[in-house]
């Protein structure tokens, strides 16, 4: 069956004496195919730890992880997980290896194996998919911040990838290289049913999301859809999270005496909400 | 002393076929006790304008003047010996914090990493001792618990604290920031950025800071400077430069989301003030104008349109 789940998993990492610091607690989780799925938590909280086991990077010490039935402790099984869950880092300079885009690009397939024609088709539609046709021959370390994040994931697209999972992919990016990003997985997601898992510190993105986690001290602390994980405000501040501002700015409103839906996650709604107060005035 | 740009170039890889021109004719003053935000897009020259304050790079041509030391354009483009020791000097007067500063923290203690500068200034272990001690006050970190700990065990927040008072123990008059906050966690973020306010009201140290955060920038600086290829923009005071939402739009940068929802009230009617950048003054503007509204005839101006505008 298509589906990632994590079930009872622990991971820790040793500390230069040899002692285990738990990462990860006893956490279970399931990624179903095309969601849409934010995983937010502090600084130390395990997310990047838990998205490091979505495709083997990392295998659990207790617990199990599969990719569509596959284990990740399986070694034989890595390299279909990894073609299957492709992963984008947080700085794109790390993750380029050619001289021009469609050489970075192809650098996945070919090292498939995959008959020529078929390289070059999926470059092309993997070109096609991030915006960069225009692009091709250009030298990677021309490109802005966030053309470079767009070639870091076309190159995981011409894997044929089912799971898109991005890991901060956005955070140190300009604003607009952020928002084309964020259009280009909006897009994969929409057209193409990509199934997607962001780990990020950015409030408006994980509301972009169907489902958020929040992860916190290396456990699952709360799951459910934005309106109701931002809810859970006092959690979210707890766990050094915050939310996002329209709700803030909707939620100081409500406390003044102001009747506000309580779920106003984003800006256009807000001012809709604000317009009907006036109204009623 | 303020920091004075003239007519600053920098090329990269000069005489050679890869040259490229990252700043062109920039002129830019920055006076004391100042808190500038710096903002472009990618590749716009933030970071080759603020390796220009401490002498990482000097300048193709043009002239660079901190606390009255000049750096000019030389013919080579790199320093030579004679100006090794003005360089030196400039260094320790302005400290830079670069992105991800934490990892660039490399002694077993983090006494030892706060010390590595002092020391190697020549200070005795005294005088070291008092500017270690000094900067983990400022940066807010308890000497008691942490000082004989490995840098490596701290959260991500502390080891930035770490790292900035590494540059702090330099006994900088001028702090100079590339992304402080990137990477960070919302508490984080808020917890060092209330720390470079303390900073700079309280120690008067002149804060140059490039963000890719506008809500950030906005409620920080006195004063924005927006890059573009190379050049100086768009600059003034923050309600000055986020009021012209054409140009920041055409140059890809963003406006912070309270002056948004401002100016988007502000066209419905709305009459709001929209130089705000914190949610708390967001709020009582708001409270203002629907507690305005329900006693004066606004309502009715408004829900007519006023000017033919939409409204609400």
């Amino acid at each position: 069956m298509a589906l990632i789940t994590v079930e009872n998993v622990s991971y820790s990492y040793p500390d230069p004496s040899g002692q285990p610091i738990p990462a990860l607690k006893n956490v279970s989780l399931t990624i179903r195919p095309g969601e849409w799925v934010a995983i937010l938590g502090a600084n130390g909280s395990g997310k990047s730890t838990l998205a490091k086991h979505l495709n083997a990077l990392l295998v659990p010490k207790e617990g199990r992880v599969s990719v569509n039935e596959l284990d990740t402790s399986d070694k034989e099984s890595w390299f279909d997980i990894r073609r299957t869950v492709g992963m984008v880092f947080q700085n794109p300079d790390n993750q380029i290896v050619a001289t021009t885009v469609e050489e970075d690009i192809a650098f996945g397939p070919e090292n498939l194996g995959l008959p020529p024609r078929e390289i070059v088709e999926r470059v092309e539609k993997a070109l096609r998919d991030v915006g960069l046709e225009g692009m091709r021959t250009r030298p990677p370390h021309d490109l802005s911040g966030g053309q470079k994040q767009r070639v870091a994931i076309a190159g995981v697209l011409a894997l044929g990838p089912e799971y898109l999972v991005l890991d901060e992919a956005t955070s140190m990016l300009d604003p607009v290289s952020r928002r084309e990003v964020l259009e280009t997985v909006r897009h994969l997601h929409e057209n193409q049913g990509m199934t997607v898992v962001t780990i990020t510190h950015d409030m408006d993105e994980a509301a972009l999301a169907h489902r958020i986690i929040v992860m916190d001290q290396g456990s699952v602390l709360l799951e459910g859809s934005p309106v109701e994980v931002f809810s859970q405000s006092h959690l979210l501040i707890q766990a050094g999270l915050e939310v996002p501002p329209a709700l803030d700015i909707a939620r100081r409103l409500w406390d003044k005496g102001l009747s506000i839906d309580p779920d106003v996650l984003t800006l256009d709604k807000l001012v809709n909400v604000l317009c009907r107060l006036k109204s009623l005035n | 002393m303020p920091i004075e740009i003239a007519k600053l170039n920098y090329v990269y890889k000069r005489d050679t076929p890869l040259a490229s021109q990252a700043l062109f004719n920039m002129d830019l003053q920055i006076a004391d006790g100042e808190l500038v935000g710096i903002i472009g897009r990618t590749g716009s020259g933030k970071s080759t304008l603020i390796q220009h304050l401490n002498g990482l790079l000097a300048p193709t041509s043009g002239t660079v003047i901190v606390d009255e030391i000049v750096v000019q354009g030389t013919s080579a483009g790199k320093a030579n010996r004679d100006v090794r020791s003005k360089f030196q000097i400039l260094r320790e007067r302005v400290g830079i914090v670069f992105q991800y500063p934490e990892h660039q923290l490399f002694e077993e203690t983090v006494y030892d990493d706060i010390a590595y500068g002092p020391r190697n200034l020549g200070l005795t272990a005294t005088e070291t001792k008092e500017r270690v001690l000094q900067a983990m006050d400022m940066v807010g970190i308890d000497a008691e618990k942490i000082a004989q700990r490995s840098p490596l065990h701290l959260s991500g927040g502390q080891k930035r604290r770490v790292a900035l008072a590494g540059v702090l123990a330099m006994r900088p008059r001028k702090l100079i920031l590339d992304e402080p906050t990137a990477g960070l966690d919302p508490r984080g973020r808020e917890q060092l950025l209330k720390l470079l306010q303390r900073l700079h009201r309280e120690w008067n140290l002149t804060i140059v800071m490039v963000s890719h955060h506008m809500d950030e920038v906005a409620r920080m600086a006195s004063r924005l400077v927006l890059l573009d290829r190379g050049k100086v923009a768009l600059q003034g005071r923050p309600e000055e430069v986020f009021v012209q939402t054409e140009k920041i739009a055409q140059l890809g940068m963003d406006i912070p989301f309270c002056v948004k929802l401002m100016h988007r009230l502000k066209e419905l009617g709305w009459p709001v003030n929209s130089g705000i950048f914190e949610n708390e003054a967001v709020v009582e503007e708001i409270l203002r104008v629907v507690q305005a509204s329900k006693d004066n005839e606004w309502v009715r101006h408004s829900r007519n349109g006023p000017e033919g505008r939409a409204s609400c």
